[in-house]
């Protein structure tokens, strides 16, 4: 308890980060009008809005990846889009190398798009039908004019072999619906690299593919890390995927941030119950490893209907009189890792929660120890 | 009726899981399934093939007062060898006339079709793509279209221009580009919300380079859907403009052929100069509404069988 109390105080006075970083992200929120036309906007208060962003900060630094975790409806895609500059945010600014591209226009965005690119989640729906792999790869380098014709096919060949379809020429020349699920998901990452960026956003790349391709894809990642110096903002809802490729990791719940810090301590400690939740979820080979079952239940609320105080708190198995007064910040428990909730950040936790403080502390002292 | 039961194959579709698209090869293979569909193709296409070559094989000309051997005038003589679908009043050969008629009824047919589907791919594209204002004027637009009638329309055009067939076409294409440009707009709604649009987005295309390479391919089909039905469409409003009287009077078709017939009189006495023309107007009508049976099918998946 006093541990944290004093980690907070040093790391709110340390204020501003001295490493310049890749993208940094500044209360980045998406809020959907529910009623339209004249009169939207008149209405007030709760359940005006889908709130499926609401105020979301991080930043990732230069050859770092960062992986956004949580269920269905927690706002990670919106995340990505609006980073991707396919949706404009409602509120929040968006930094790429220092330069604030939350609203950049023409040549700007052009420039910022040349650096960022995406990975869509599904290889069945990101490709043009009509296309063949060699167009599909090529396009973004007509569109920003970069080299010729003859200098694009070899571009292109060396693009695929990186993504490990090999031999190049035998998928030059395919049509999309010629390839198996995995396969088009490479072309779609070639597509995404063929212009050099620096970071690449993937939005759940591996979720709708089969079991037995995913390893392949999640190593390429991995290769693209290593070999191009690749930033990755990587959104999943598996844990294990995200370890496996990200050096932070934010744990988002309904469009917020509960969690986010070093990948492997967000995992160890599990500061946020809802962390807790989702790692007790996964499954487990180990037959020793007997962990309590999660202890959640029922379903991520509608994202026009927040509940108040801390979003998590109705089903939050430590919850208590504090957790819906008021929300949470997201405050440091660690130099690089911060977490939002009263657990935390309040003042007289019930018995409930102090018994789950000294359970996080516990395997922290364990792992200190092991270490 | 005209289908072999169990003749149909299930899972006729390779397609992606989701893509909701089809292709033409979709469209010839659903054709080749129902007998009434191939049947609509072989009769349209002897029509274009009579619309091409029929005119030079006319026996007569159409509007010359033929005299028998006997150097009298054949006036109003039923079907024969000599007259093979009967004289008019004139003495004129009516299979001549139907002959040298089907290449107008053609060419305002194509024409008409070409610029409706064109004119409503291309508006349907902008208003599903840009949505927001765009769209909505150009859905008040497409309401407009949908409330005019089409008959008074083409007469208020023919009398303010010159009655010709182009006058036709213009008509033709203001009132027809409705429904492709409706049907087009709702896919494109749904086609710029999937993930390879957003990719070519991501990978800074521009909005035009979208609309023209990312989303006119995948919907061109629905665009070849939309051909014969406004080609019929064209046929019977051309038959009734000219019924009416504001054809191109100096070319003949099928329309004129029943207005003279009409206003002759001849239409109970003489069965063979109304039943001609429009039998052929029923047949081309026909032949491109049963095309259009596989794209129903392809359009609206629950009349799959």
């Amino acid at each position: 308890m006093n541990k944290t109390n004093i980690n907070i105080n040093t790391n709110i006075k340390s204020g501003t980060i001295a490493e310049p970083s890749l993208l940094r992200v500044d209360s980045l929120t998406k809020w959907f009008p529910l009623r339209r036309g004249l009169l939207a906007g008149r209405k007030k208060g709760p359940g005006a809005y889908i709130r499926a962003v609401d105020g979301v900060s991080f930043e990732v630094k230069p050859g770092q990846s960062l992986g956004l975790a949580g269920e269905s409806g927690s706002g990670k895609t919106v995340t990505a889009e609006m980073l991707a500059r396919l949706q404009s945010p409602t509120a929040g600014t968006i930094h790429f190398l220092g330069e604030d591209v939350t609203t950049a226009r023409s040549r700007d965005l052009m420039r910022f798009r040349r650096q960022v690119q995406m990975v869509f989640q599904n290889p069945y729906d990101c490709l043009n039908e009509r296309w063949r792999v060699y167009d599909i790869v090529r396009e973004p380098l007509i569109i920003h004019r970069l080299g010729h014709g003859n200098e694009h096919l070899d571009t292109c060949k060396e693009m695929l072999t990186v993504v490990g379809l090999q031999p190049a020429e035998h998928y030059l020349y395919r049509y999309p619906h010629e390839l198996s699920g995995g396969e088009r998901q490479r072309v779609a990452i070639a597509r995404a690299l063929v212009l050099r960026p620096a970071l690449l956003i993937a939005d759940e790349p591996t979720t709708m593919l089969d079991v037995s391709v995913r390893a392949g894809v999640l190593n390429l990642f991995r290769k693209l890390q290593q070999d191009l110096d690749l930033s990755i903002l990587f959104i999943s809802h598996e844990f294990s995927t995200i370890s496996y490729i990200c050096d932070t990791t934010a744990i988002m719940y309904l469009g917020k941030i509960m969690e986010i810090g070093p990948t492997s301590q967000v995992f160890s400690h599990r500061y946020h119950p809802y962390s807790d939740a989702l790692a007790a979820s996964l499954p487990v080979v180990n037959a020793e490893d007997k962990r309590p079952p999660a202890r959640i239940s029922g379903e991520i609320p509608g994202a026009a209907s927040i509940p108040r105080g801390c979003r998590f708190a109705p089903r939050c198995p430590y919850q208590a009189p504090a957790c819906t007064a008021e929300e949470p910040p997201l405050l440091p428990v660690d130099s690089s890792h911060r977490v939002a909730c009263v657990i935390w950040s309040g003042e007289t936790p019930s018995s409930e929660q102090r018994a789950f403080q000294e359970n996080v502390l516990r395997r922290q002292d364990e792992e200190g120890g092991a270490a | 009726m005209f289908c072999k039961p169990g003749s149909t194959p299930p899972g006729r579709f390779e397609r992606g899981p989701n893509t909701g698209m089809f292709s033409m090869k979709d469209i010839w293979r659903l054709a080749r399934r129902d007998r009434l569909s191939l049947i609509g193709f072989f009769l349209f296409a002897a029509i274009i093939v009579m619309a091409l070559i029929g005119p030079s094989l006319a026996p007569y000309e159409p509007l010359t007062i033929n005299r028998g051997l006997d150097g009298k005038v054949p006036i109003l003589k039923p079907p024969s060898a000599e007259y093979l679908l009967g004289t008019n009043d004139l003495g004129r050969d009516i299979f001549s006339q139907i002959l040298v008629g089907s290449r107008t009824v053609v060419i305002i047919g194509l024409y008409g079709a070409l610029i409706a589907a064109v004119v409503g791919t291309i508006l349907g594209v902008i208003s599903g793509y840009y949505r927001g204002h765009v769209d909505n004027v150009l859905q008040r637009l497409v309401e407009a279209a949908y409330s005019i009638p089409f008959e008074p329309l083409a007469i208020v055009i023919v009398s303010i221009l010159s009655p010709s067939v182009w006058t036709i076409i213009l008509a033709v294409s203001l009132v027809y580009w409705r429904q492709a440009m409706r049907v087009i707009r709702t896919q494109v709604l749904s086609m710029r919300e999937r993930a390879f649009i957003k990719s070519a987005r991501v990978a800074g295309a521009s909005d035009f380079r979208i609309m023209l390479y990312h989303i006119t391919p995948n919907i061109l089909p629905l665009t070849f859907v939309y051909l014969p039905v406004a080609f019929g469409n064209a046929v019977l409003a051309e038959a009734a403009i000219s019924f009416l009287g504001f054809g191109d009077p100096t070319s003949i078709s099928w329309g004129q052929i029943l207005r003279q017939a009409f206003t002759k009189g001849a239409s109970i006495q003489s069965w063979w100069w109304v039943f001609s023309p429009g039998l052929f107007i029923t047949i081309t009508t026909a032949s491109v509404f049963f095309c259009t049976r596989p794209f129903e099918e392809i359009l609206n998946p629950r009349l799959r069988r």
